[in-house]
């Protein structure tokens, strides 16, 4: 005898409990924790370093990568705390892999926590690793037809940062279409356009940042 | 490669629904995907089967239909509108 059971049941990826406690723990400590995801590349780290001016040691950096700890050593160079995790085979991070990092962490002081995710454009969108929101980097060096390529990134997004438009001059990408792109994936979506290295735009993504913290520390008290 | 992430939860949520029917086995496992979850079919099939030997959802046909996910919605920025396990078939 045959027999169907409804269950119309939502499935999280695997460390969905997790990435809710983490929610919890930084939002206790007053943390607004930032997920970039990007393609390799893209200019995340260098974001990362040009945020640095502007946050100091209110900033703490948390790098995914497969090897290496080149991006932990450029981010602690530019002044804020950082740790590596290194994935090895893994092209993405999840929230155990962030748990653990926070046993050898301290978050003593960090206001704004960035997540530094693999550089993939894939599989990070997939995963809750206990942020607030997830940015999309998209540089204009690869192509400017990203954001409607990797609609999943775009639509797991609250903004998406256009990172080297100091190189506007020497290539063909149309800024625009990228914008309005993202912005047939979801509407209203907040850009910023940046130069990492002329210190460009990145002012205003602060700020943005700096106001998404402040409605979200309010709507907690 | 997120797929084996989702089929692990898939597989805990069959089993906990098929707990209520010991002497069943699980035939069929109805799916929706959101078109921006970018599951592989293939490969999320292929997961699955990976990890549902000696299980209740053991030799399962699985079904994927992927769904439109036009309207707003509200959880976003964790997460897509998602992938849901729509239902089972038990043969008892």
């Amino acid at each position: 005898m045959s027999k169907t059971v409804k269950l119309e049941q939502k499935v999280h990826a695997k460390g969905h409990e997790i990435a809710l406690k983490l929610r919890e723990r930084f939002a206790a400590k007053g943390i607004y924790v930032v997920n970039l995801i990007g393609s390799p590349g893209a200019g995340k780290t260098a974001l990362l370093e040009a945020a640095a001016k502007h946050l100091g040691a209110r900033g703490g950096v948390i790098e995914g990568d497969l090897a290496t700890d080149n991006d932990k050593r450029r981010v602690e160079k530019a002044g804020m705390r950082a740790y590596q995790i290194n994935t090895v085979g893994a092209c993405h991070l999840d929230a155990a892999m962030v748990r653990d990092a926070l046993n050898e962490f301290s978050l003593d002081g960090i206001e704004f926590l960035f997540i530094e995710n693999v550089g993939n454009l894939v599989c990070p969108a997939s995963f809750d690793i206990g942020e607030n929101i997830k940015v999309a980097v998209v540089s204009t060096t690869e192509g400017e037809d990203k954001p409607a390529k990797y609609p999943k990134a775009m639509k797991v997004a609250s903004a998406m940062v256009v990172t080297k438009i100091d190189l506007l001059p020497y290539i063909t990408c149309n800024v625009g279409k990228m914008e309005a792109d993202v912005r047939n994936i979801v509407p209203g979506m907040p850009v910023f356009r940046v130069s990492s290295t002329k210190d460009e735009g990145v002012k205003e993504f602060i700020a943005w940042l700096e106001e998404q913290r402040g409605s979200t520390v309010a709507a907690s008290v | 490669m997120h797929e084996l992430a989702f089929a692990q939860q898939i597989l805990e949520a069959v089993e906990s629904a098929a707990a209520d029917y010991p002497d069943a086995r699980v035939t069929r496992v109805k799916l929706k995907a959101d078109e921006y979850m970018a599951i592989e079919p293939a490969s999320l099939r292929f997961a699955l089967e990976s990890i549902a030997h000696d299980t209740v959802m053991a030799g399962a046909e699985v079904e994927i239909e992927e769904m439109s996910s036009a309207s707003e919605d509200g959880e976003r920025p964790w997460s897509g509108a998602g992938l849901v396990v729509e239902e089972i078939e038990l043969d008892e």
